[in-house]
């Protein structure tokens, strides 16, 4: 698996030979969907809507990819692009739960469902229970930390706030995780690793 | 536990080996699919757009034709035929709710600072067709205010010209109506002789600092150099900068603009770049962030003979504003200067990209020149 820092690095002007430029859209699309797939996967948790993210991802890529200059900062664009629109799908699915019109994700095919034990899947399950819970900025910040791992400054990055911001955000989720659920993960939100 | 949930993070590598080919192509269908929807609603947006735009103009014209009665004989110099006809060289800029478009090559603007009813804008030289809404222009030192019309001005050797293509002007007291055109001439007019009240508002973040003038007590003096700028004063604009608190020089985008403009006017262009990359880098998402971007590729390009950073700054201009009214015009002059760096296949690259975006833009012609293709 690539570190998270080879995930979001920005190499060259002309970017890795093998990685499609900005303007071959299913280039891109071929290359990239299940990256952009799997960071939406990370932040919803449920499955059901990560579809529509892809395709909302990418209907926006078609129209302003060409002003990514090099396609070495493509992934990180749409990394960025991905991020906000799960953000914006987190945002309804409150809102639909607020309204009593569902938006409970237990029932959905999950992240937990991708080959882990029971136990393991019991604990992700009762974690991301907490994240549907917490304020949608802590949560983009803890599951890009602690399910996508990246580093600090890439979690910064993709939500769009100071590093100091995306620290505080981690720790208060951390901290409501482990008051809810008793799971110890913390640790690594002063750190870089 | 150093890594509690490496377990997820391996389940989301899994969930992601599960697209497959056939999955990745059903979804590119899908979002095709979903592309010409959203064209399919953009196009309806427009055409209606457009058809409240056509009854706007209907109720414009007809609100014109009851103005053209009241034209002031007085200020009429000459009757032009009608020069309606597109811009056919240049840059197209947008200033608040205005649209600027260079009529000549060499023709140079600057934004100027709202005055809180209307955006400013300095005509430096050469010829711009605007639409303006809204709009305070300087010309030759005198001022000019728009609330809407449609209009030529050609800067001269000394004062300007005048052309009102549709709606009035408003000048010295004096509305210039549609079909009128004026010239202004300081030594002979009388408009020459009347006092003009401040051409510029002072802007809100200008630091105030102590100018050689007396300032009224408890006004805002603005440095020195900076009214030799709106002047035109370039030589002396660019000496008293030097001599000025550096503060003065620093305390705005609208300062470091003014700064660039000494510089390159001044006979120092190597020393504008320096401004500019202060406007890119400290005030990134400030509106004249793109226009700093695309004046230091000018800058770059026509006067520092360095066409590589004239590229990459034009490339900067439209990644800050990549549908914004310089996004067309940065990409052509990207091809330009991409051209001169000897960068071809790049040039090649970009240009294609225009050809595409802009089949019918103004510098087809160029671009194509440019790029060999």
């Amino acid at each position: 698996m690539p570190s998270p820092r080879a995930r979001l690095s920005v190499v060259g002007p002309e970017g890795p030979a093998d990685e499609p430029l900005p303007e071959d859209f299913d280039g891109v699309f071929r290359r990239f969907s299940p990256h952009v797939a799997r960071i939406a996967l990370s932040v919803l948790g449920a499955a059901d809507e990560v579809d529509d993210v892809v395709q909302e991802v990418f209907v926006i890529a078609h129209r302003h990819l060409d002003a990514v200059r090099d396609r070495g900062a493509v992934r990180a664009w749409l990394s960025r692009v991905t991020v906000r629109e799960a953000a914006r799908k987190l945002r309804r699915r409150k809102l639909r739960r607020i309204l009593g019109l569902g938006g409970d994700v237990a029932d959905s095919p999950h992240l937990a469902d991708h080959g882990v034990t029971a136990e393991q899947r019991a604990m992700l399950l009762s974690i991301y229970r907490v994240l549907d819970r917490l304020p949608t900025a802590e949560r983009l910040a803890w599951t890009l930390r602690h399910v996508e791992g990246e580093r600090l400054d890439a979690v910064a990055e993709l939500c769009s706030c100071s590093l100091a911001t995306a620290k505080r955000r981690i720790a208060a989720a951390s901290a409501r995780i482990r008051e809810v659920t008793g799971a110890a993960i913390d640790g690594r939100e002063d750190g870089d690793g | 536990m150093a890594e509690p949930l490496s377990f997820a993070r391996e389940a989301a590598q899994r969930a992601e080996s599960a697209w497959d080919p056939a999955r990745i192509e059903l979804a590119l269908a899908a979002t095709h699919r979903g592309i010409a929807r959203g064209r399919r609603r953009r196009r309806i947006a427009t055409s209606l757009a457009a058809a409240v735009m056509v009854a706007l103009g209907l109720g414009a014209l007809w609100s014109m034709r009851d103005r053209l009665g009241q034209r002031d004989e007085a200020t009429v110099l000459t009757q032009a035929t009608d020069r309606s006809e597109s811009s056919a060289a240049g840059w197209t800029i947008v200033v608040g709710a205005s649209q600027i478009a260079a009529v000549l090559e060499g023709t140079d603007v600057r934004a100027l600072p709202d005055d809180g009813t209307r955006a400013g804008l300095e005509l430096l030289a050469g010829m711009i067709e605007v639409d303006a809404h809204g709009l305070y222009v300087l010309a030759g030192g005198r001022r000019l205010d728009i609330d809407e019309a449609r209009f030529r001005l050609t800067l001269l050797p000394r004062g300007f010209e005048l052309h009102v293509l549709a709606g009035t002007v408003d000048f010295g007291g004096r509305s210039l109506t549609a079909g009128t055109t004026f010239v202004f001439d300081p030594d002979a007019a009388p408009a020459a002789t009347a006092p003009t009240p401040a051409l510029v508002p002072p802007a809100a973040d200008v630091v105030p600092a102590p100018t050689r003038r007396t300032a009224k007590p408890g006004a805002a003096a603005k440095p020195l150099w900076r009214t030799l700028v709106q002047s035109r004063e370039w030589t002396k604009a660019y000496d008293e900068m030097k001599r000025a608190d550096p503060s003065t020089v620093r305390s705005s985008v609208d300062a470091l603009m003014a700064a660039a403009d000494a510089a390159r006017f001044g006979g120092h262009p190597e020393e504008a770049p320096s401004y500019l990359r202060e406007v890119l880098d400290d005030h990134r998402r400030h509106a004249m962030a793109p226009l700093a971007a695309f004046t230091l590729g000018r800058v770059y390009l026509e006067q520092l003979g360095e066409p590589s950073k004239a590229a990459a700054a034009f490339a900067d201009a439209q990644d800050l504003a990549p549908t914004g009214a310089l996004a067309a015009d940065a990409l052509a002059r990207e091809v330009e200067a991409l051209a001169k760096a000897g960068k071809t296949e790049l040039a090649q690259q970009r240009a294609r990209l225009y050809l595409e975006r802009h089949p019918d833009g103004r510098r087809v012609a160029a671009v194509r020149r440019h790029a060999g293709l």
